[in-house]
């Protein structure tokens, strides 16, 4: 066991360097998150028109949401299916599979030290938006108890559960890219990114409860913003085990499947 | 010349059929992200920064004709010009009696973002139908002309971040630079503060690009604007084919 997590640490320490080679890429990917926290809650305090709340949010409460939600997401959304299924394709799984550790942790390691990353370069630019936003900006909507920070390793684990599964998607179909592109259109539009959640249509919402993207995005944030509590904010985080749990039984099955018929190309 | 580049760009599509449909068809679902986006905002208000919703949605349609245009024509044969550098392929373009840019720019025409083109209309009507107004003739064309110049503007900026290539070899990923600077532009430009505005109106064009068309076509524009946004295409695409002259002379081919 122990020798186990010595293992995943040098494993997260060399992915780590690996992705700080990469930072000019990672630095321009981190722009179009920024677009987002600075323009949503642009649009939204442009919207109130003197009213005192929009859904029963607070100018300040809606520019929180976004920076909260900027941050969190940034930990928590994996992107590895894009570097899994070129794996796959180019053969260079072959390469993994030979090394003395298991794929999965190298994958772990490698989308949590990618996630650091990029997470850490998102910290300064959030700053500045903080400061344009100082107007509205109020620590005291923060509520960052052990229950949010569970929630978000809970929402890194889900989201990384299902971007495994779907780079499975690889061993099948060739042209897996436009498979993933149409995974990011529900996965945004459902899991908060777009604009909190209770202030989408009522069948949106209901959409929303049956994916598991809510529970990588949303439901972190909300805790995190005091919005979900007691009870309710206890039945999330169950239901954010119960898509981890459904996302790796999927992610391992369809992998047993893939490897079979995997060929190794290149070898 | 150009004829040539159109024919062998239809004869890749007409082979690769179901997959051209089903890139029309996710072309079309992500045109209407924004819409999705606009619509749960205006779900609580009649306005955002004065724009009403029907505005909004000209602005959107915008937005879409302008990407649209930029995709069918330019935009597939600019963003290989990173793979090209690294691979050292960029080579035999250069060797060609052509002139480069002109080659790199319209070699691929892509067919499957004439869905957004339809979509781009289809949304136009149905926001100048929710406005209830139909636009005069003059202020029509004062929306094409000024939406041919924020084309050039797209363009000339798309140009010039491919051409950072040149020197960021490793980078993958600078097209989303340019993607970005039309995520800006979707958004009516009166949202920011007066000095974000001025930034994206005179230094950062982005204004430029669905912003002020889309005033232009709803009567809220003068025509002064015009001359401004030729001057500002045309500076953006002499600056573009500058630059490109210059990176190249700083190019060192990667295969030999």
């Amino acid at each position: 066991m122990i020798s186990e997590l010595r293992k995943l640490r040098a494993l997260i320490a060399i992915c780590f360097e690996e992705s700080i080679a990469y930072r000019a890429s990672a630095f321009i990917w981190l722009l179009t998150d920024t677009v987002q926290v600075l323009l949503m809650p642009l649009v939204w305090l442009s919207a109130y028109n003197g009213r005192e709340a929009l859904g029963g949010f607070l100018p300040s409460q809606i520019v929180m949401y976004y920076l909260l939600m900027a941050m969190v997401s940034s930990f928590v959304t994996s992107h590895l299916m894009w570097d899994i299924a070129q794996d796959i394709k180019e053969g260079m799984l072959s390469q993994w599979l030979l090394r003395p550790v298991s794929v999965v942790s190298l994958f772990c390691a490698r989308n949590l030290a990618w996630r650091l990353m990029r997470t850490g370069l998102l910290i300064p630019v959030l700053g500045l938006c903080a400061w344009y936003y100082r107007a509205h900006f109020n620590l005291g909507d923060l509520h960052l108890s052990g229950w949010f920070w569970l929630s978000v390793l809970l929402g890194h684990l889900v989201s990384f559960a299902i971007g495994l599964a779907l780079s499975n998607i690889a061993f099948w179909v060739q042209e897996v890219q436009s498979v993933f592109g149409l995974y990011y259109f529900p996965m945004l539009l459902f899991s908060g990114w777009v604009a909190p959640l209770s202030l989408m249509p009522g069948w949106a919402q209901i959409i929303a409860d049956f994916l598991p993207f809510r529970y990588s995005i949303a439901v972190p944030v909300e805790i995190g913003l005091g919005q979900l509590t007691g009870d309710l904010m206890l039945r999330s985080i169950l239901m954010q085990v119960f898509w981890l749990g459904l996302g790796s039984l999927l992610a391992y099955a369809l992998w047993k499947r893939g490897l079979r018929i995997y060929s190794g190309v290149g070898m | 010349m150009y004829r040539a580049f159109l024919r062998s760009s239809f004869v890749r599509e007409a082979e690769f059929r179901a997959n051209f449909w089903a890139k029309v068809i996710v072309n079309l679902g992500w045109a209407s992200f924004f819409v999705i986006t606009l619509k749960v905002v205006f779900g609580h208000t009649e306005s955002i920064a004065g724009w009403s919703e029907g505005e909004a949605f000209v602005l959107a349609a915008t937005c879409y004709l302008l990407d649209a245009v930029i995709g069918t024509l330019f935009w597939f044969g600019l963003t290989e010009l990173p793979t090209m550098v690294r691979q050292g392929t960029l080579d035999f373009v250069l060797f060609k009696p052509i002139d480069s840019q002109f080659w790199l720019s319209m070699r691929r025409v892509n067919l499957d973002q004439l869905g957004s083109l339809f979509g781009g209309f289809a949304l136009m009507g149905y926001a100048l139908y929710q406005l209830d107004t139909i636009p005069s003739g003059l202020n029509v064309l004062l929306y094409f002309a000024m939406t041919f110049w924020g084309i050039v503007i797209y363009y000339s900026f798309h140009f010039m971040m491919m051409t950072l290539s040149i020197w960021f070899v490793r980078v993958d990923n600078l097209w989303v630079l340019s993607d970005v600077f039309v995520q800006i532009g979707r958004f009516p430009t009166d949202v920011f503060d007066r000095i974000l505005r001025r930034v994206f109106t005179y230094v950062l064009p982005v204004a430029f690009l669905a912003t002020i068309p889309a005033k232009a076509l709803l009567g809220k524009s003068d025509i002064g604007f015009l001359s401004f946004a030729a001057l500002w295409a045309i500076t953006f695409f002499v600056v573009g084919r500058f630059f490109w002259r210059f990176a190249l002379r700083s190019y060192t081919s990667a295969s030999s």
